[in-house]
């Protein structure tokens, strides 16, 4: 995303000198290789909530992924400001630009790609239905940020998807008697290829589980045709069973389109225009909400309300016994209204991108 | 409010807010403020943070409240998204006039969608005031504000204001240029200098002033018509000024036109819509030469409203991105967007 830089980095100063740009560019780098250092995802995950809702009213002064952006800032530009008050926006940018970093660069390595799956997912969960920031050089971060996860992870799950093709010379050699001599390498070569054949079978059984539940019409969590369901919860039941059907990380693109076909399919038009959000969370019963309510998450529970607000309400109202009242409390943690309105196909689609942006965590 | 003051000798940074040394007192050794270290005015309903020197390597550095600098204007853009609203036009035109009268209304009460949230250039704001509280026999002067020069002739000045939404409760942090009439006769008349209207690849709205007598006048209609459309030329093939950015065509002391729509202004309006821009004019009045009956600041909070609720075009419209050669399940795609809302 540093090719983005300047552009971006507008959104903070009016004319960015090469000076400037020079000390972000440096920090971006740094801030990537701290991440590539890190055994788990915890600062990832952090600078993904700066990027798509700020620093403030998340983390304070002396949280860890504030100190780390400006001691990462301040290790090539002293007279950066240290507060969050004077600096939060800068702050913001600065994540967004590393996360678009993370995104953007070549993949050398497994680890990389992991990394860009994750970052990717929770990306797509997090900015793909938040609102839009209504000022305009950071609702086209926002925009640009989201549009490159989504390429990122179409190209990781295309890849992870192509069913590779099995050596049939070195079968053929394996199945003759075999060279003492080169045993260990023959074996080597075995692995390797039960393994291929091994991801080829987990590609090929996600796509028929997939197919025969698209098929079925039929919602096993509710246990019912989804189009007697209504809307709001055969939203909940395709987007989770979807991604739970989803056994190849990263998810394609497609499978968004399967969960929201699936909802949209056979119903009377009318009951698919957007409705407020709260009309269709009360569709939901506690057997759908345990779809998301997931009971165990690494982050702080502010950042799991950023990242997977509809989660957040799920585990909120698991704990409250569905009561209501949920409405005040979800717009403070999540950013997004109660009375916001949804089609049932997108609720469908944001429910699939958090079981997915869970199956990192 | 703060007293500055200079240990130099010789320096009236106390009276004139210009550093003997540096031109602007920020920078300069010598200078400082009384009582407790406050770095900014204190206005009546608006509670201010106190001054704290938070780094001993990096201490924290005054801003003078006449103008801000691009550099400064980043300090305060750091903290928080600023809506930079760029004023426009030639001499006289009253571009000074429209801050002032910005400035007036806001900290009088008198914004119907805003309250006044604060100020750091609250003295070049009260500055500029100053010369419409002189009152000659009970009439406005027929100058209104004194010629605008810049500390630094290369580089754009802002006014900052901070307003909150009376409906939303938002913070609306504004920066506004306060640049010379020459800028802009220069723009026109010669294209090099487009480099200094650079910031505007950053501006959130253009306020472009056209002299609303002189545009219904039958001697000078022509001429300032085509002065407005040599501007907006240079803006949109020179500057190569974002299309999509509101751009208000806010015609001057219509007070004088009795707020009548200058026939002319249909030519300028057509010229910026060829030049791919959607104007949006405003028939207004900064001071009014008949409050009672055209109201002081007339148009004046029409112009921020276009530019701070304006609603942005995403840059493209986004579709799910399809790898081609990719198996049938993998490109399956439904008739929609991702990520429409």
């Amino acid at each position: 995303m540093l090719e983005r830089l300047f552009e971006w980095y507008r959104a903070v100063h009016a004319e960015p000198n090469d000076e400037v740009l020079g000390y972000r560019k440096a920090t971006v780098e740094r801030l990537v290789t701290l991440i590539d250092g890190e055994e788990d995802y915890g600062l990832l995950r952090s600078l993904v909530v700066i990027a798509a809702s700020g620093p403030a009213g998340r983390y304070s002064q002396d949280s860890r992924p504030v100190n780390e952006l400006i001691t990462a800032i301040r290790e090539y530009h002293k007279a950066f400001p240290k507060d969050i008050e004077e600096n939060g926006l800068e702050l913001r940018v600065c994540a967004a630009l590393t996360v678009g970093q993370l995104l953007d660069r070549p993949l050398e390595s497994t680890e990389m790609e992991s990394i860009a799956g994750f970052t990717g997912a929770h990306v797509v969960s997090a900015v793909a239905f938040r609102p839009l920031p209504p000022e305009k050089y950071l609702s086209q971060i926002m925009t640009e940020l989201l549009e490159r996860a989504h390429r990122s992870l179409e190209d990781l799950a295309t890849e992870a998807r192509e069913r590779q093709s099995v050596d049939e010379e070195l079968l053929l050699q394996l199945g003759q008697a075999p060279d003492p001599n080169s045993l260990a390498s023959q074996v080597k070569q075995l692995a390797e290829a039960v393994n291929l054949l091994a991801d080829n079978a987990t590609a090929d059984r996600e796509e028929l589980n997939i197919l025969w539940w698209i098929y079925s019409g039929r919602s096993g969590v509710a246990d019912a045709a989804l189009r007697d369901l209504q809307p709001g919860a055969a939203a909940i039941c395709s987007g989770g069973e979807l991604g739970d059907l989803t056994s190849v990380a990263p998810a394609p693109d497609n499978i968004r389109h399967l969960a929201r076909q699936a909802v949209e399919r056979a119903r009377d038009p009318e009951s698919l225009k957007p409705v407020q959000l709260s009309s269709l969370v009360s569709e939901w019963t506690d057997v759908m909400i345990d779809v998301l309510a997931d009971p165990e998450y690494d982050g702080s529970l502010d950042e799991y309300a950023v990242l997977t607000p509809l989660s957040w309400l799920c585990r909120r109202l698991k704990d409250s016994g569905l009561s209501h009242g949920w409405e005040t409390e979800f717009e403070q943690k999540t950013g997004w209204s109660a009375a916001a309105e949804w089609g049932p196909g997108d609720l469908a689609v944001q429910v699939f991108n958090e079981q997915i942006a869970h199956t990192y965590d | 409010m703060t007293a500055p003051h200079c240990t130099k000798e010789g320096c009236t940074v106390a009276e004139t807010g210009k550093c003997l040394l540096y031109g602007e007192p920020d920078s300069c050794e010598f200078f400082s403020t009384d009582g407790s270290g406050a770095a900014e005015e204190v206005v009546e309903g608006v509670s201010q943070r106190p001054l704290e020197v938070t780094d001993a390597a990096n201490p924290r550095r005054f801003l003078s409240g006449h103008e801000l600098g691009t550099s400064e204007a980043a300090r305060l853009m750091s903290g928080r998204y600023t809506h930079l609203i760029a004023i426009l036009g030639c001499t006289d035109v009253g571009k000074t006039c429209l801050l002032s009268s910005l400035y007036l209304l806001a900290s009088s009460k008198q914004l119907q969608g805003f309250t006044f949230a604060g100020s750091k250039t609250l003295r070049g704001f009260e500055e500029r005031a100053r010369r419409l509280r002189k009152w000659e026999q009970g009439t406005l002067p027929e100058k209104l504000a004194e010629h605008t020069t810049l500390a630094d002739p290369r580089t754009p000045a802002f006014m900052h204001l901070a307003l909150q939404g009376r409906d939303d409760q938002r913070r609306y942090e504004l920066m506004l240029t306060d640049l010379p009439g020459e800028w802009s006769q220069q723009l026109i008349e010669r294209s090099q200098t487009a480099d200094r209207f650079s910031f505007l690849h950053r501006a959130d709205g253009v306020i472009l002033m056209i002299d609303a007598p002189l545009l219904m006048s039958d001697t000078t209609r022509h001429t300032e018509s085509r002065r407005a459309q040599l501007l907006l030329t240079r803006l949109g093939e020179t500057v190569k000024l974002d299309p999509e950015l509101p751009l208000i065509l806010f015609l001057s002391k219509s007070d004088l036109t009795d707020m009548a729509r200058p026939p002319g202004i249909a030519a300028v309006e057509e010229h910026a819509e060829s030049l791919g821009f959607t104007p949006t004019t405003i028939i207004g009045a900064s001071f009014s030469q008949e409050p009672d009956r055209i109201p002081n600041g007339s148009g004046v909070e029409d112009a921020l409203q276009v530019i701070v609720r304006a609603e942005h075009a995403l840059p493209s419209k986004f579709k799910a991105h399809h790898r081609s050669g990719a198996r049938s399940f993998v490109g399956f795609r439904h008739d929609v967007c991702i990520g429409e809302q």
